[in-house]
């Protein structure tokens, strides 16, 4: 009986303890050859084999139920030496099978691109990753597939000690690739968004009409795809930075050093000056565009000072320094006329609960909560699964993946296709060498009969 | 630029100013009027800036700089539009800075301030308004655009004086592009001055407000400037909408008389504009949020049809 019991026992506390998704778990004698085919592809030395890692203890901190079970003390990294690439012999991190075969794949890339074998690890693993989607840019939204699917499943960094919690962000930073936006006037992003809009209404009178039907529908898209931006900036902006933190720990957060954001003020400046002075940077790159398509602005916006006027300044002008100075001039005639005729008296207080004294933190709107009217008007081009948590729920989940039905229906059959064939390619490599020497032969008697005739 | 181009230049800022809030108090007093009310009469939005403006201004706890700064910022954004826009004159010094383009720049910049203020808070109001305003704007922008564009395809500009001087000398004639494009221009007004059928600015009812929800933070001088604000982005819709399909009464460069009689014209031209915009809010009901984007998609593509049609027939 207590055999019986500890078993079960023992079933439910490792299953529950791992983490893992063994109904999507894949092998490496499945993706083998696939892996080795791209390891080499991608430059990786020909003369390795691929081999299954063993299992060595990691050191790294475990969740206490993993500790509870005496589980996962040891896992099988991947590694390389010089006669054997060795990778895990089976992966189950995600709940998606493609996803583990997608990390097998990943892995091998990496592994061809290890640029900084001297550095630590964590470096180490940073450039190998940033010289992998450099040289294979194709590899991307694959990358990014399973940043997203990995960063899911770790620990909310707000859960950890501060000293953790920064590790854990800096992982998570080292993962994610920074982007921003600076589409709104006078910053950077709107004088190319300006520019390209008017390519748009001034090159009417293209030889086929056909191309010319084009225009409005492409120039349509353009702004729509301007405007996105725009609300995107919002939901990055202000679920990031504004509002009060979600976290009773985040109350202890502190803003980065002085040197650091510093370090952030000039790419602030960067974006700024290239938003108020157009004219300068096209000068700058005007060899470029020559050189490119025998074209270039430089000469038509010279002539005209601070104005930006890519044609004639009856088609178009736009001045964001003379912009700007408006806005500013304004703001500051408005705060002094303000003051001078009325006051500037204030009081602090809470915020208004709106009749509802109970509001917290926890009711401002998350990222995912901003997107939900975007993703319902765009519903149908996506591929999303909802799971709603209902009333009665003792823990209420909420989830939804949002996924690209292009994925699905073209990129993944695609993705099959190349791999049936690669396995076809990959029977062509193993074998005896009576059976190369068979291969050889029959070459020779088709290239000679060919010839023959 | 000459004495009298900054004159009209002043005289369109300070018109703006002025004439806003009385354009506001006239949209309210029609609507009393047609719904058989008596109304609170036309000076109603002066009497309410003033007093906005006398009150101590009670300010969350934590708010940050951001949130006191944005009420000036909205309000600097839209006394700017007001000045680019022809009201008065074509002859306008600033028109060369900020052209039709920009000018939608320029209200998606206030449009983002006035967002980002209301998640500033950090309440569950706040973000709830600022979601929907960039529902609304995401796509009234785009629309926005497409109108100015069926224009400047028959004026070969984007620059707003050089459309209007253009659109004027043109013959008495009905472009259906621009015919297209007055339809989407009507939609795309009422959904981004917050009117019926897309919000109702005189509601709080959180399952369908929309300004009223960013600003629900704001007191005295803070929401003096952004209701002053909201009148001047009427004005300045109102003043696009005739410089586009009303272009008469505009007083061109070195014509000073002309400049004076234009006044009474626009006084005309907005308070007939202002009757038709209380009579739509009347008849209309209002629309479910998620009735919006459908609203603003139509106007959209209205639009774009209008570009096509300009494409395909010419400047006809």
């Amino acid at each position: 009986m207590e055999e019986f019991i500890g078993k079960l026992w023992h079933n439910w506390v490792t299953k529950a303890a791992t983490g893992h998704y063994p109904q999507a778990a894949v092998k490496l004698g499945e993706v083998e050859k696939t892996a080795g085919i791209l390891f080499r592809a991608f430059g990786g030395d020909p003369g390795l084999n691929v081999a299954a890692a063993t299992a060595d203890t990691h050191g790294a901190r475990r969740r206490w139920l993993q500790r509870v079970a005496g589980s996962n003390e040891r896992v099988a990294l991947a590694r390389r030496d010089s006669e054997t690439l060795r990778l895990p012999p089976e992966i189950a991190a995600f709940p998606e099978k493609s996803l583990n075969r997608d990390l097998y794949l990943w892995l091998a890339a990496l592994a061809a691109c290890d640029v900084a074998g001297d550095c630590p690890w964590f470096i180490r693993n940073q450039l190998a990753s940033q010289a992998a989607l450099a040289r294979y840019p194709g590899l991307r939204p694959r990358y990014e597939r399973l940043v997203a699917a990995h960063i899911a499943g770790r620990i909310d960094p707000a859960q950890l000690q501060p000293d953790e919690a920064a590790q854990e962000n800096a992982i998570r930073q080292a993962l994610r690739q920074p982007a921003s936006v600076a589409g709104l006037p006078p910053l950077n992003g709107f004088v190319s968004e300006w520019l390209l809009l008017q390519s748009f209404l001034f090159t009417a009178g293209l030889p086929q009409g056909y191309l010319n039907m084009l225009l409005p529908a492409v120039a349509g898209a353009v702004a729509l795809i301007a405007a996105l931006a725009g609300f995107a900036m919002v939901k990055f902006f202000g679920v990031v930075f504004l509002g009060q933190p979600r976290d009773e720990k985040l109350a202890q957060a502190h803003d980065a050093g002085s040197w650091e954001r510093l370090g952030m003020l000039w790419l602030v400046a960067g974006c700024v000056l290239l938003g108020l002075m157009p004219n300068q940077v096209i000068a700058l790159i005007d060899p470029v565009t020559q050189t490119l398509v025998h074209a270039g602005l430089a000469q038509t916006v010279a002539q005209n000072g601070w104005l930006l006027v890519p044609v004639n300044i009856t088609n178009a002008s736009y001045s964001p320094i003379i912009f700007l100075c408006g806005v500013l001039a304004s703001f500051g005639l408005t705060f002094w006329l303000v003051r001078r005729f009325y006051h500037g008296r204030l009081r602090r207080v809470p915020p208004w609960d709106c009749g509802h004294p109970w509001q917290t933190a926890r009711m401002q709107d998350t990222a995912e909560g901003f997107g939900q009217p975007i993703r319902q008007v765009f519903e149908p081009f996506f591929r999303m699964k909802r799971q709603l948590p209902s009333a009665f729920d003792a823990q209420p989940s909420y989830r939804v993946t949002v996924e690209d039905p292009l994925w699905h229906g073209l990129y993944l059959n695609v993705a099959k296709l190349v791999d049936r064939l690669s396995r076809l390619i990959g029977l062509l490599q193993q074998g005896r060498i009576a059976v190369y020497l068979m291969y050889s032969f029959v070459t020779l008697i088709v290239v000679l009969l060919m010839v023959k005739r | 630029m000459n004495w009298l181009g900054i004159l009209s230049q002043l005289l369109a800022v300070l018109t703006a100013l002025l004439l806003a809030p009385l354009m506001s108090g006239w949209v309210n007093q029609w609507r009393a009027w047609l719904q058989n009310r008596s109304g609170a009469g036309l000076l109603q939005p002066y009497r309410m800036l003033n007093k906005l403006f006398h009150k101590d201004s009670v300010m969350a706890e934590h708010a940050s700089p951001l949130y006191r700064m944005a009420p000036y910022v909205i309000f600097s954004c839209m006394l700017l539009a007001c000045a680019i826009v022809p009201t008065l004159s074509t002859d306008l010094p600033l028109s060369p800075a900020a052209d039709a383009i920009a000018l939608v720049g320029l209200f998606a910049l206030a449009r983002v301030f006035i967002s980002l203020a209301a998640m500033d808070v950090g309440t569950a109001f706040g973000s709830l308004g600022a979601r929907r305003e960039m529902l609304v704007g995401f796509l009234a922008e785009p629309a926005l655009l497409m109108v100015l564009f069926c224009a400047s395809m028959i004026t070969r500009s984007t620059s707003l004086t050089v459309m209007v001087e253009t659109l004027a000398h043109r013959e008495l004639a009905i472009y259906p592009s621009l015919l297209l494009a007055g339809v989407a221009f009507t939609m795309v007004s009422l959904a981004e001055n917050a009117r019926v059928p897309v919000d109702n600015p005189d509601t709080h009812l959180e399952l369908t407000m929309i300004h009223e929800a960013l600003i629900l933070e704001y007191s005295a001088r803070h929401l003096a400037l952004l209701e002053w604000a909201a009148s001047l982005k009427l004005f300045a819709y109102s003043c696009i909408g005739l410089a586009l399909f009303f272009p008469w009464g505009l007083a061109e460069a070195d014509a000073p008389l002309a400049l004076l009689l234009a006044l009474p014209m626009l006084v005309f031209k907005l308070a007939l504009g202002g009757m038709a915009l209380a009579l739509i809010e009347t008849v209309s009901a209002k629309m479910r949020i998620f009735r919006v984007p459908e609203f603003l998609g139509t106007a959209f593509l209205i639009a774009v049809i209008g570009l096509l049609v300009n494409v395909l027939l010419g400047d006809a």
